[in-house]
């Protein structure tokens, strides 16, 4: 796990997390937030079993407070345990799933959007091939989920 | 086959029935002929027994009346005998000839019901064998088919998402270098970076155009009653935003309800008109008109343009994909349009052609089959 932003001592403050394989795509994701000023506090996960152990953990009773992602962007083709795994789980957790999921993925099959709907992702965006659409893409989507949206309590 | 044993039985019951029915007649026959025998031998010793009786005198009158009346009486007899035997052996004879028509055509009935019988079951069971033979090469075909289905699905997918990775890569990279550390190369080098991102957007989007083009052959048809005239308004008002500008003169005629895949035609329609605005965007006053007209079970959708057309010996690379009849420099286009465009059209039973010569204007027709 990669922290980009130093944290206080003590404190787990999280806003997103984003899980891709992909070291470049992740980059120019979180650099698209950034720039966009949205989530002081991003964290970049290389797999679906570190996503997992992390969400679990901040999850876990006595976890310190706000350290529970409030968006989750995810890739769906990873190795190992893929996006659609990673989905189910999180979506099956009562601590975890009311978190939002956007699945951010290079696949636009219908199969998979299909797929990713019923396991219960809040909605499913294409990477775009152009950095300025992936910029305004990820910026919306993140508005969105952490500033538009009510989520329920 | 059971109508054959059926009359198979019946022929025996039959024949057998008839054979009792002569054997009857001819014990009465005979048993008649041993009476009347029985009566000759009678009558013979009768004759014998007058003639032992008077010895060789010279019979009075009345045992020479006896003995004639005697003789008469046997004559009688023995002819009526012998018509009896005659008419029997008639009778016998015709019995036998009747039985051995009978019997033969009863044979040739049976065997021609055999044969019947035998070339049906033949005709059966060749049906069966090519029926189970067509099945198995039908099942085999299908197996072939989803196994295909199947590499394209994962071919798609690995275009989809292992080829679009590096190449946002490439973008991403000459966007960040384009945007951090720009104003530190010359107008030279920022050029080199807008052609690596122009090319790196390029591919994007023929990547996608080509996934487009795959799942086109393989998405099941979702037809249904689709407004032609309404569709053609949604993606005209769609391409004139596209091609802002470009002022042209629009002629739509009334276009019928056909049944078909909306979304499928949304793509016909959008790449046909975009193709006309494209290529007359240049001609001083562009006209575009859209008709359609009956054609025996077909109707016929025709967009006829007065741009830049083609030229007509290039004809049939028109529809084939990635083949451009215009450099990419004079019109922008992926060559992917027209290929889509007949596969939608052939997937929906109909044709699609085209007629131009250069600088005159081009008209593309498609056709649908109007379904009863």
């Amino acid at each position: 796990m990669s922290s980009l932003l130093p944290l206080p001592m003590g404190y787990e403050i999280l806003d997103i997390l984003v899980v891709d394989d992909n070291p470049t795509d992740a980059e120019l994701t979180l650099r698209a937030l950034r720039k966009a000023g949205l989530g002081q506090h991003l964290r970049w996960a290389e797999s679906g079993t570190e996503a997992l152990d992390l969400l679990r953990a901040a999850g876990a009773p006595g976890a310190a407070p706000h350290s529970l992602p409030r968006l989750i962007l995810l890739d769906l083709k990873m190795p190992g345990m893929d996006g659609l795994e990673v989905l189910q789980s999180i979506k099956s957790l009562t601590a975890l799933q009311r978190i939002p999921v956007v699945m951010l993925t290079t696949s636009s099959e219908p199969a998979d959007i299909d797929r990713a709907y019923a396991l219960g992702a809040n909605s499913f965006l294409v990477k775009p091939v152009e950095l300025r659409q992936l910029e305004a893409q990820v910026v919306q989507a993140g508005a969105y989920w952490m500033l538009a949206n009510r989520p329920p309590h | 086959m059971l109508a054959g044993l059926g009359v198979a039985g019946c022929l025996v019951v039959l024949s057998a029935a008839l054979t009792e029915w002569a054997a009857l007649r001819f014990t009465r026959a005979n048993l008649e002929i041993e009476v009347l025998h029985a009566e000759l031998d009678r009558l013979h010793h009768a004759q014998l027994a007058l003639l032992t009786q008077h010895g060789a005198a010279p019979p009075d009158a009345q045992v020479s009346e006896r003995l004639a009346a005697l003789a008469g009486q046997r004559a009688q007899r023995d002819e009526r005998l012998h018509a009896l035997a005659a008419a029997t052996r008639g009778e016998l004879q015709r019995l036998q000839t009747g039985l051995g028509v009978f019997l033969v055509s009863a044979l040739g009935l049976l065997a021609a019901f055999y044969w019947r019988a035998r070339q049906q079951l033949r005709a059966q069971f060749t049906a069966a064998r090519a029926q189970r033979a067509l099945n198995e090469s039908l099942e085999q075909q299908q197996r072939e088919l989803q196994r295909l289905n199947q590499e394209l699905d994962s071919f798609s997918y690995s275009v989809s998402h292992d080829l679009r990775a590096p190449l946002r890569a490439v973008e991403g990279y000459a966007s960040m270098l384009e945007e951090d550390h720009g104003e530190r190369l010359d107008d030279e080098g920022r050029r080199y970076i807008t052609r690596i991102r122009e090319g790196a957007a390029r591919m994007g989007y023929l990547i996608q155009s080509l996934l487009e083009f795959a799942r086109l052959g393989r998405q099941p048809l979702a037809l249904a009653p689709v407004d032609m005239a309404a569709l053609l308004q949604e993606v005209r008002s769609e391409v004139a935003a596209a091609h802002r500008g470009v002022d042209v003169d629009w002629q739509v005629d009334e276009l019928p309800m056909v049944d078909a895949d909306r979304q499928l035609l949304r793509q016909v329609w959008s790449n046909l008109l975009d193709n006309a605005v494209k290529y007359s965007s240049r001609t001083p006053q562009p006209r575009i008109e859209v008709s359609a007209r009956r054609e025996g079970a077909e109707t016929v959708f025709c967009v006829a343009d007065n741009g830049a057309g083609f030229d007509p010996r290039y004809q049939d690379k028109l529809f084939k994909p990635f083949q451009r009849l215009h450099s990419e420099a004079q019109f922008k286009g992926t060559g992917l349009g027209l290929a889509l465009v007949q596969r939608v059209v052939s997937r929906h039973g109909g044709r699609v052609w085209a007629e131009s010569s250069p600088g005159q204007g081009a008209r593309f027709q498609f056709s649908l089959p109007v379904r009863p």
